[in-house]
């Protein structure tokens, strides 16, 4: 996993819940909403700006029963999606 | 699962999703077809309850909450709960008339309580209508100004209009105006009576040619956007025909009034919806969760709106037309029954069939 070790955070237009466990997020600048799946929404909530990326793997491998090698890779690929979609930035972007 | 569809479920399973909170009656403004009703009497919420009403929305999961008056800008503690709804993280709406945003309180609202939209009072094209619906001298070139102030400082702005005899004929103006200045524009074919039940707003009620012109250039917009939205969106379209299939549970609920939304006016009385001015309690005497889980009158208001649901899906000839059950018992005593407003759009929608 390519950014194992950075620091994510959700952007400062991004506003969200949690319902019907799934997330729904705005994007105010864009006025867009996008609605996260139940990993998505739990992937976001831990996404605070504190935690390192290896972290919240850590966490999800504690949460869910999933193989270590899939999660990486769905969690790298998550990653990438959100950030093309406004909703995440990376420490270092800031 | 689509946004619409997550909020049929919420609808069908009662989550609170959205909250307009009138903050004051207090208005700088005197429009003639304000429904507030300024001679309510109560102990207005102080600070530190609408803080704990904000704490305790947000630990519900509201996402929307809308700040509403009267004009909620003259509020004296607006910007204390304007930003602490922000630090909590909702998508604000703000409704005002726009007559006191000028330059410096349109950066400061969107450094402080950063709106996702503020809605705009339009009483008409020209300073002549709008002066005259307002009451107040100036206020129509003021407001121009402040919406310049307001685009500046990065707020997004729509106008809302309501329609009635004195600006029928600018819906083509007013549509000029709202495209010239890039804004959305609503346009509110329903004038009611005062809350306290006061009919003198229906004395300006729009007419039938003037509703049935609304009806013609909203259709022609519909037309225009929607040709725009098939050459951007067919992509999208595909993807929408798949994740229907994941059918939500169903509602039979004809709207969101005490399934998804509440409002609460400045003295803590709670309602179904800003239009619905049934009294479901005070936060004063309980929490907001007690209300929305306890309360006997939000029941018999969410029993009723799935009648009116029932209904209005059966009805034959007018089962397109907007109905709101809280204009209807506001003006007549029943959620179920025909209102001025209602009456007069049916009157122009049969007079287009006709004509058709």
């Amino acid at each position: 996993m390519a950014n194992i070790e950075k620091i994510y955070a959700r952007s400062s237009e991004v506003r969200y819940r949690i319902l019907e466990d799934q997330a729904v997020v705005v994007r105010q600048d864009v006025a867009q909403v996008f609605v996260l799946s139940e990993v998505g929404a739990r992937v976001l909530e831990l996404l605070d700006g504190k935690r390192k990326l290896t972290d919240v793997r850590n966490l999800l491998l504690l949460e869910y029963a999933v193989d270590e090698a899939q999660l990486e890779q769905d969690l790298n690929e998550y990653i990438n999606r959100l950030k093309e979609a406004g909703i995440i930035h990376c420490s270092e972007d800031w | 699962m689509t946004y619409g569809d997550l909020v049929q479920r919420a609808r069908h399973n009662n989550t609170l999703l959205s909250v307009l909170i009138e903050l004051t009656y207090d208005c700088n403004l005197n429009c003639f077809v304000c429904y507030n009703d300024r001679n309510q009497q109560g102990l207005p919420l102080s600070v530190d309850q609408y803080r704990q009403l904000i704490d305790e929305l947000a630990g519900m999961g509201v996402l929307h909450l809308t700040l509403s008056g009267g004009e909620p800008l003259v509020y004296e503690d607006f910007w204390a709960i304007g930003s602490y709804a922000r630090a909590r993280g909702f998508v604000i709406r703000i409704k005002s008339n726009g007559h006191a945003i000028g330059p410096q309180l349109a950066r400061r609202l969107k450094l402080e309580v950063d709106p996702f939209v503020t809605e705009v009072s339009l009483h008409g094209a020209c300073a002549a209508t709008h002066d005259r619906q307002t009451r107040v001298e100036g206020s129509f070139n003021q407001l121009m100004r402040n919406i310049q102030g307001m685009l500046q400082a990065g707020i997004r702005v729509q106008l809302n209009v309501p329609l009635t005899r004195w600006n029928e004929t600018e819906v083509d103006a007013l549509c000029a105006l709202a495209d010239r200045l890039g804004l959305l524009l609503q346009i509110d074919p329903d004038v009611a009576p005062t809350d306290a039940g006061h009919p003198a707003p229906l004395s300006i009620a729009p007419s039938e040619a003037g509703l049935r012109r609304l009806n013609e250039v909203h259709q022609a917009r519909l037309a225009a956007s929607t040709i725009e939205k098939q050459t951007t969106e067919a992509a999208e379209l595909s993807n929408k025909r798949v994740q229907k299939k994941e059918c939500p549970e169903s509602t039979t609920k004809h709207c969101g009034a005490g399934s998804t939304g509440l409002a609460v006016d400045p003295y803590g009385n709670v309602y179904p919806c800003v239009q619905w001015r049934i009294r479901l309690g005070s936060f004063h005497d309980q929490s907001i969760m007690d209300i929305w889980q306890d309360s006997e009158e939000l029941k018999r208001v969410r029993a009723v709106n799935e009648k009116v649901g029932k209904a209005r899906k059966s009805a034959r000839t007018d089962a397109g037309l907007a109905f709101c059950p809280g204009m209807a018992q506001t003006e007549s005593g029943s959620p179920f029954s025909l209102y001025t407003a209602f009456r007069l759009r049916k009157l122009a929608t049969d007079r287009c069939r006709e004509t058709i």
